[in-house]
């Protein structure tokens, strides 16, 4: 009986170190584009609230299965405290193998205003960087032929 | 022979006890992992930064918040700055909605009932219930809470509101997908868009709610919704609206005491989205003529807006901008008295949060200077407006500043 809950113990255990979103804080905007310098980036923030991004984040794990050279950052702006739920969505989307974060700062409205003074919280919130980093921010959901042209630039 | 024996049986005596200890050692250390992982599903941040307040009839402060998984009220009769000792509201721990535009919400009744309100945040992705539980021995006690939708599928009813007319009828109105699961299960030719907004009444001061109806389709998904009442009791809501082409405006309507609704356009920002603003609006009444309203619209214009609708032609006036967009001008709390309009909304720059004030000495024809009247450097709720014997107050949580109460000019 013991051993039996001791396993099933064990199984709940072991979901809570399943998470491996890496901490989003007010600097990693900036180490994110270093690290990816000359590369084609995308970063998009969603949220498990947002009904839109699980639609986008799809549609993105769709263009970028045939578009490898271009880099993928999922960030979740909920805090670590949904991390599991958020977990669970994110792994509906079918992404490629990619860097995840989710936001590690309690004042929110000011991690936001860090990455973006433009952005006023709608989500989804998407920065397409080219090779050169030139950015386009889109808010909400990313229409395909928008996703084509800036796949195609 | 017999005392190797004894000494053989002491030793492994020992040995098993250790191994019994370390057991339990482990079985503790893996309960603890558990339990810290269903907290982790179970509350968010220790305790959230939103707050909601209102005053009662003697002018004590009764506040409500979440933490760690419970909704929590107290109250304070020196104006905010001593608070008494929190009662739990629910009785068994919830995931409670406080993120975006989600808060718990208290409102008093003529009578003196303590009514609240929040959303229990469920499993599946954006569904939820939402909840309401009353104090009749002045918040001695809460009575168990109820859902007030008989509606019971987990699907989305989130973004509560609550609003108590001067007759004590309790109006507590919600976004609602129960249309929307139904426009996909029928396969539709017509994409249903948006969620819809249901409502539901008490008319015996929160004993138990009548059925619920709706209000409209296609409302936005994720923007709380505005209440208030016309001088006979009536509702008058406020929120965004899908509008053609996939244009979020905001809508009010007049919900009257035998449930006609009549719909009109309040705001022309045609903010094109299809996203989650996580913006709400905000509405108080003026005089005889109708109601403030301001609200935030992104795109070009990014920003804060006031105008005035009036009660019936429904016709709004020009939208005039408020605050920096730049710093984020948004989640404005309106409040009106007599002729005096109170606006006040939260911006953001390198420093921290600071809430801005405006007020109209005229029903909001003319507008003075708006001024920094609350800073904090660490996260902080939207502004409340509140008011005890036609006084203004500002209401605003901070982490870093703790609960502010500040008495308005």
């Amino acid at each position: 009986m013991k051993l039996k809950i001791l396993l099933f113990l064990l199984l709940f255990s072991n979901f809570s170190f399943a998470y491996e979103f890496m901490p989003f804080e007010i600097n990693t905007r900036n180490v994110i584009e270093k690290k990816y310098l000359n590369q084609p980036l995308i970063i998009s923030f969603w949220s498990i609230d947002c009904p839109y991004c699980i639609d986008d984040l799809k549609k993105l794990g769709k263009a970028l299965s045939k578009n490898k050279n271009v880099k993928l950052i999922t960030v979740c702006v909920d805090g670590k405290e949904s991390a599991k739920k958020a977990e669970r969505i994110l792994n509906l989307a079918h992404l490629p193998e990619h860097e995840r974060y989710q936001y590690a700062e309690v004042d929110e409205d000011k991690l936001r205003y860090s990455i973006d003074p433009t952005w006023y919280g709608e989500l989804p919130r998407t920065y397409f960087y080219d090779t050169a980093h030139q950015v386009t921010p889109l808010s909400g959901k990313i229409s395909n032929s928008f996703l084509d042209a800036w796949l195609n630039k | 022979m017999f005392i190797i024996h004894f000494i053989k049986e002491q030793a492994m005596r020992k040995l098993n006890s250790i191994i019994r200890f370390s057991e339990k050692i482990i079985f503790l250390l893996l309960i603890l992992f558990c339990e810290t992982s269903f907290s982790h599903e179970g509350h968010s941040h220790g305790s959230s930064v939103v707050t909601s307040t209102s005053f009662d009839q003697l002018g004590n402060l009764w506040r409500v918040r979440e933490q760690k998984g419970f909704v929590i009220v107290d109250s304070s009769n020196d104006q905010g700055i001593n608070f008494s000792k929190s009662i739990n509201v629910n009785t068994e721990l919830q995931k409670i909605g406080t993120s975006g535009d989600a808060k718990p919400k208290i409102a008093i009744g003529p009578e003196g009932n303590i009514y609240v309100t929040w959303t229990q945040t469920l499993s599946k992705p954006y569904t939820g219930y939402i909840w309401f539980a009353r104090s009749k021995d002045h918040g001695k006690n809460f009575e168990l809470p109820q859902i007030v939708h008989q509606d019971k599928s987990e699907i989305t009813h989130r973004f509560d509101a609550i609003n108590v007319n001067k007759d004590g009828r309790i109006f507590v109105a919600w976004v609602d997908k129960r249309d929307l699961e139904k426009a996909k299960l029928q396969k539709k030719e017509k994409e249903y868009k948006g969620a819809a907004l249901y409502y539901a009444v008490s008319e015996n001061f929160g004993e138990s709610f009548k059925i619920e109806r709706k209000i409209v389709d296609s409302s936005c998904e994720c923007c709380r919704i505005a209440l208030t009442n016309d001088s006979k009791g009536n509702t008058i809501a406020m929120w965004r609206q899908l509008y053609d082409k996939g244009i979020r405006d905001h809508a009010v309507a007049k919900i009257d005491m035998n449930d006609n609704i009549v719909v009109n356009r309040a705001t022309f920002g045609g903010w094109k989205i299809d996203a989650c603003p996580h913006h709400g609006p905000a509405i108080s009444r003026g005089g005889d003529w109708g109601y403030h309203m301001a609200w935030f619209d992104g795109g070009d214009k990014a920003g804060l807006f006031y105008g005035r609708i009036d009660g019936d032609a429904w016709v709004s006036s020009p939208a005039k901008r408020f605050g920096n967009a730049n710093f984020q001008a948004g989640h404005p709390s309106l409040l009106s008295i007599n002729e005096k309009v109170y606006l006040a909304w939260k911006e953001i720059n390198e420093s921290g949060n600071y809430i801005v004030l405006a007020i109209s000495e005229d029903g909001g024809k003319n507008w003075l200077e708006a001024k920094t009247i609350k800073k904090t450097e660490g996260a902080s709720d939207y502004p409340e407006l509140i008011q005890f014997n036609k006084k203004a107050f500002l209401s605003w949580n901070t982490i870093k500043d703790g609960y502010q109460l500040m008495a308005l000019e």
